[in-house]
């Protein structure tokens, strides 16, 4: 029977090394599988001690409430790297980086990245507050930060609020890649083509997949246009003057969406198709608490080599919240499954030939 | 006089005979009380250890169990398969269910055990 089981708390999120697969908590807990035994079908979870409840001061992180979690886990060069809601000061929360040596037996957490801003705003809603992580070149990751829910950060270029963020790990030096973000749950770097990919959570409507292009060089901060642009709407309806949610964004001087959702999908995960080749094809993920038509699916889309146009889509229906995605093997994605309050949270393993 | 003999005798023989045993007995129980004392307070204190001993090795054994139980949830855990029909394609999808059917033991479980 599922006992206390809260539909907006993250299951957890996956990431791989070379032999096992990590799976952490939305709450903090750290569990290991080794590779083989998820492609044989036979998976056996292993708890992985942590001092992560030591490291965390989040008060409001043990509450059941899945803003106040882990948001994503990435692991680079032999570092396991944690994002997630912290309260930077007293009833002040930002999105911070916690990391570990990868070691199999115990991970030993350290505070490796904190903003020094963050948002005490009334309305802050961290379940806005984006978070994951991808490699990006040399020692630098991207960081998706949320909006919190507070519609003037992400048009504030002094804010980190809203953005997606460069930061290099050993300097801890960081800039801004792009802003107008409202909460960025999936994130990609296509290295072959140096080309960001990123989709935002959109709020009634206006789930958006971004492309950000020709990065070599560019010190120019795309911005997509939250909230003055969104194809979505307010959840009560209401005009608000400083978040006016014109449809076009283009008009407004702001970067279109390559796609966009309305009705929402409630976009998640987005990671490239398996496989050898370099076609320019997707997978995304998506929530809602619905079985409504893109809902609990994957989302396959294949653009064309430039990023321009969208050259075909299919969606597959799963049944669950997809939380998390992560290509192994080159033929095979793993989905991290929400379940509802019937089923329970899954591993889902696709096989492509 | 043959009379007073006799009650002498009978006296000795009954009264103050066994209550020379009885005390010569009481100081030899004096004396061994000390050592027995000494002896069970060592027992008990051996035996204190073996507990204290016995208490780490159940300590152990009871994380190790921890760990054998999720590993053995691993093996018995339940999983289901179907198609995933595409527009091109067919693909199997395999759900593995995970031991979470209590989010927030799932979310404290492990820090347990550092």
């Amino acid at each position: 029977m599922i006992i206390s089981m809260q539909g907006s708390t993250p299951v957890g999120y996956i990431e791989q090394s070379s032999e096992k697969i990590i799976l952490a908590t939305g709450g903090g807990g750290f569990y290991i599988i080794d590779k083989n035994d998820i492609l044989n079908k036979r998976p056996k979870l292993l708890p992985l001690p942590t001092n992560f409840h030591e490291v965390i001061s989040n008060r409001n992180f043990y509450s059941n409430n899945g803003a106040h979690s882990i948001k994503d886990i990435l692991i680079k060069d032999g570092e396991i790297l944690v994002s997630y809601t912290n309260e930077k000061y007293s009833d002040c929360y930002n999105l911070s980086i916690i990391s570990a040596k990868i070691n199999y037996t115990v991970l030993k957490l350290y505070n490796a990245f904190q903003f020094e801003e963050c948002s005490n705003e009334k309305g802050t809603n961290p379940h806005e507050g984006g978070g994951r992580m991808v490699n990006y070149k040399e020692k630098q990751i991207l960081l998706s930060v949320g909006s919190y829910g507070i519609n003037k950060f992400p048009q504030d270029k002094n804010s980190i609020f809203g953005k997606i963020i460069a930061i290099d790990i050993d300097s801890g030096k960081y800039n801004i890649v792009s802003m107008g973000h409202r909460n960025p749950q999936g994130l990609n770097y296509d290295e072959e083509h140096d080309v960001i990919l990123s989709t935002d959570h959109g709020p009634k409507g206006g789930d958006e997949i971004n492309i950000n292009m020709d990065r070599l060089g560019n010190s120019t901060i795309e911005n997509y246009g939250w909230p003055i642009s969104s194809y979505g709407s307010h959840y009560d309806g209401q005009h608000r003057t400083d978040a006016p949610l014109y449809k076009s964004h283009i008009k407004y001087g702001f970067k279109e969406p390559i796609i966009e959702f309305t009705p929402s999908i409630a976009i998640s995960e987005i990671i490239k198709f398996p496989g050898e080749d370099s076609k320019n094809d997707f997978l995304i993920g998506s929530l809602g608490f619905t079985d409504l038509e893109g809902r609990q699916s994957l989302h396959y889309l294949q653009f064309d080599k430039l990023y321009k146009t969208l050259l075909f889509k299919d969606v597959w229906f799963i049944g669950d919240r997809i939380r998390d995605l992560l290509s192994i093997d080159k033929k095979v994605v793993l989905m991290l499954l929400e379940g509802d309050h019937n089923v329970l949270p899954s591993i889902g393993i696709l096989e492509f030939d | 006089m043959k009379k007073l003999l006799l009650v002498i005798v009978f006296i000795f023989q009954f009264v103050v005979v066994p209550y020379a045993h009885e005390q010569n007995d009481a100081e030899l129980l004096n004396n061994d009380t000390g050592e027995v004392v000494q002896s069970l307070i060592d027992r008990l204190d051996e035996q204190n250890k073996k507990i204290d001993n016995q208490k780490k090795v159940i300590n152990k054994l009871s994380l190790k169990l921890d760990s054998t139980l999720y590993h053995f949830f691993g093996n018995i855990i339940t999983h289901n398969s179907n198609e995933i029909i595409t527009k091109n394609n067919k693909y199997t999808l395999t759900k593995i269910y995970l031991p979470f059917n209590d989010y927030f033991n799932a979310r404290i479980y492990p820090s347990r055990i550092y």
